[in-house]
């Protein structure tokens, strides 16, 4: 058996806050779909908004966040090396993936 | 040997939730004294100012990438000294290397279990050598 987790209650309010202020900016990235299409702002806002996510969900006890956004940054990852288009079915999967971290979010 | 409240640890991270994190961290190890900065082309400067025992660098900072940081200070005689942990989401072997080869003491990939990362810092900080630590400076 491992080291008992650190009780991490006296911030995770705060992280919880965080998080979906991260999961709004997120979905207005999303929204300007023609500028994550062309690699503007938009994408480069959804790269690293779901690198950070990945990095700290997990930490703080999410790791069903963390999963959702590795999945996230792998697909812009792909787009920027072009190993993917920026198609209808991509957009609705990140939309698909940003909904379910909301979940994550609303308990 | 300082004890913990007498340790200066300089923070880059642009991630809110990630430095109040590490700020917790910090702080139930009994230090009060943290910096941060969320611009990599501000760590030097202040590691050269504010010449802390510790450092905790991202990787992936806006105005200067880590690795360039890292080698900025240890290529200068005043911040040479400074150990400094990566903690960062890239996580490749080469990156681990990169880092490694250009100075770091220690590279923590994120997502990571954050009782772990205390126990590094703590075991860290009550290792340091007193003769080798960085001038305290005023912050007592």
């Amino acid at each position: 058996m491992g080291e008992p987790a650190l009780d991490l209650s006296e911030i995770m309010d705060l992280y919880k806050e965080d998080a979906k202020r991260m999961i709004g900016q997120m979905r207005f990235a999303l929204s300007r779909w023609s500028e994550v299409q062309q690699g503007g702002p938009a994408r480069q806002e959804l790269r690293k908004l779901s690198h950070q996510m990945r990095g700290s969900g997990r930490t703080y006890g999410f790791r069903q966040a963390t999963r959702i956004c590795k999945a996230m940054e792998n697909i812009v990852v792909k787009l920027e090396n072009n190993r993917l288009s920026a198609n209808d079915r991509v957009q609705k999967s990140l939309q698909a993936k940003i909904d379910r971290l909301a979940v994550v979010f609303v308990a | 040997m300082r004890d913990a409240a007498h340790h200066r640890v300089l923070v880059c991270e642009d991630d809110p939730a990630m430095v109040r994190i590490f700020q917790f961290l910090l702080r139930q190890q009994g230090i009060r004294d943290v910096m941060t900065t969320a611009n990599g082309e501000e760590v030097a400067p202040l590691a050269r100012q504010h010449q802390p025992s510790l450092i905790l660098l991202d990787l992936m900072l806006p105005g200067k990438d880590g690795v360039g940081v890292l080698n900025e200070l240890k290529t200068n005689d005043e911040t040479r000294q400074i150990p400094v942990i990566i903690v960062s989401g890239k996580e490749s072997q080469e990156q681990v290397k990169q880092a490694m080869m250009a100075g770091a003491i220690d590279y923590v990939i994120k997502p990571f279990e954050p009782m772990e990362l205390g126990i590094r810092i703590q075991t860290f900080l009550d290792n340091l050598n007193p003769q080798s630590m960085p001038d305290a400076g005023g912050f007592h």
